[in-house]
């Protein structure tokens, strides 16, 4: 292996690990806050690509381009945010209460695919490029104008989260509830309002990985299955718990990808990650970092 | 009784328990603005149900509280907070992968009580200095008496007129148990009302004057400092057969 080839496939992983955890943080937040999978953050993801495509597209309302993104981001907070609401919150303190909102939430998943299939239609759509730059040389490589746009959010995005959770009076009250509920009340937490809360800063994140993979590809309304099994393989890795557990596992399946995309070939990739996947949760079931 | 004493707390005939399993039995106290009140007796006769039930934690299932002449009844944890009722619990308290400092600013989290945490700050750092010095110390890494102390000094961060603490010196040992004590004594001294559930009978007769003894989930004995000598409580405790 070249020196050439070395630097192209850590870049690679280094983008892929960007947008692995932004794909999972949500999902690794909303587990260690409330202790329940939701199902829905895949399609949370797509929903979010498409009221972005809406706003910003010709056929729809034509905004300009990034105050869509932030409203898209922040429309995604108050869908988690009723989700929540709606069909979690109700179930989660009752007996069987995950499993009850395990399945509610992959039903909220499949009717939020289907309508969106009403409202959208199956046609696929694109997001206009978010950034217009001419590919640059890194490394190397090349990065066209989307990866460098990764590159950039992810870390952004994370970094961001991360100050929220350790400096804010609401970050305070979230880490607090996934701490020690009860004593959370005690000090006058309300432990319902900080889990929709949760629940809408992870649909956020989710929501910004849709946008992200939208301008990436083409969309479409299934987009969001391979994400959601992505994120939690990379949860799985890393294991739940912390931030930094999930950002090392992100890079980890990032790493692994790229290797096998380069000495394996493409179609060999999903089973290779199920494969170390499984070794994991053989010989620890925690995951890599977790210790629960 | 003094003369402008009124009544802080008022608890009548409250039953209350966790699921179909009652634990209180028409369980009543009072407690008057003068009062530091001690409650001991049995374990599993309803002392933590009593607190738990009087912070929110559990609906009364009937029966009345009063806190300053206000019904709390079916007010969720975080109102009764915010009318200055504190409960510190045993065990299992704070926030254990926050620093020092986090945990105390969680405890300052009501709306009420955020724009004070500077002040109140440095009230518990005034009476615990051990936890101004390790600000940033996480707190699972800290000692049985440190861990109580921060579990008081969150609960002081709100405001705070009734302190419950349940067994604070539960596994202290007996210097921390002796350093905790000075502290409550600390605070009750700037005009709190306390509330303590203790086993350890001289930890409690040192800070408290009235005493309640619970059993089977009811008060089978309400005396003051004064009309008790510390041979009867023992009696009490464990009955005639102890020579």
């Amino acid at each position: 292996m070249q020196l050439f080839d070395f630097y192209t496939i850590l870049l690679s992983a280094i983008l892929l690990c960007s947008i692995y955890s932004l794909m999972a943080i949500g999902l690794s937040l909303i587990y260690t806050t409330m202790r329940i999978f939701n199902f829905a953050h895949g399609t949370l993801m797509m929903i979010c690509a498409y009221i972005v495509w809406t706003l910003i597209d010709n056929r729809g309302l034509g905004m300009s381009m990034w105050p869509g993104v932030f409203i898209g981001v922040v429309v995604l907070f108050g869908v988690g945010f009723l989700v929540e609401k709606i069909i979690v919150n109700p179930f989660l303190n009752r007996r069987n209460g995950d499993m009850i909102v395990l399945i509610a939430t992959m039903m909220a998943a499949s009717f939020l695919e289907q309508s969106s299939m009403l409202i959208w239609g199956p046609q696929l759509k694109r997001l206009p490029e978010l950034v217009k730059v001419h590919d640059l040389s890194l490394l190397g490589s090349n990065l066209s104008g989307v990866q460098l746009l990764i590159l950039i959010i992810g870390p952004v995005f994370l970094l961001g989260l991360g100050l929220f959770l350790k400096y804010t009076r609401i970050g305070l009250a979230i880490r607090g509830v996934e701490q020690n509920r009860r004593f959370a009340q005690l000090a006058g937490i309300i432990p319902s309002r900080i889990n929709a809360i949760t629940f809408g800063l992870g649909s956020s994140m989710a929501g910004i990985a849709g946008v992200l993979m939208a301008s990436k590809s083409l969309m479409t309304i299934q987009m969001g299955g391979e994400p959601l099994i992505k994120a939690f393989i990379v949860l799985i890795l890393g294991g739940v718990g912390s931030m930094g557990a999930t950002i090392i596992g992100a890079f980890i399946i990032g790493l692994l990808e790229s290797l096998s995309v380069y000495f394996v070939g493409l179609y060999w990739t999903p089973a290779i990650l199920f494969l170390v996947m499984i070794i994991v949760l053989t010989f620890k079931p925690t995951g890599i970092f977790g210790d629960k | 009784m003094h003369v402008n004493d009124e009544q802080m707390l008022a608890i009548q005939e409250v039953e209350a328990g966790y699921g179909d399993i009652q634990i209180l039995r028409k369980l009543s106290i009072n407690v008057m603005s003068s009062d530091r009140v001690g409650l001991f007796g049995p374990n599993g006769h309803g002392k933590t149900t009593l607190l738990e039930t009087i912070s929110g934690l559990q609906k009364p299932w009937s029966g009345k509280m009063l806190f300053k002449g206000e019904c709390i009844n079916g007010l969720t944890p975080y109102e009764i907070l915010d009318l200055g009722i504190v409960h510190v619990p045993q065990g299992n308290t704070l926030f254990p992968n926050m620093t020092i400092l986090e945990n105390l600013h969680a405890g300052a989290y009501s709306k009420k009580n955020w724009p004070h945490r500077k002040k109140r700050l440095e009230k518990v750092f005034s009476i615990f200095p051990i936890l101004s010095q390790r600000k940033k110390q996480v707190a699972c890494t800290l000692s049985g008496g440190e861990r109580q102390m921060l579990a008081l000094g969150v609960g002081l961060m709100a405001k705070c007129e009734l302190l419950m603490l349940d067994e604070p010196s539960l596994g202290l040992s007996p210097i921390a148990k002796e350093e905790l004590g000075y502290a409550i004594q600390k605070i009750t001294d700037t005009g709190i009302n306390l509330i303590l559930v203790e086993q350890d009978f001289d930890f409690m007769s040192g800070l408290t004057d009235h005493y309640y003894m619970i059993e089977g989930g009811k008060v089978i004995h309400d005396s003051t400092k004064e009309d008790m000598s510390k041979s009867e409580i023992t009696k009490m405790y464990f009955g005639n057969g102890r020579k």
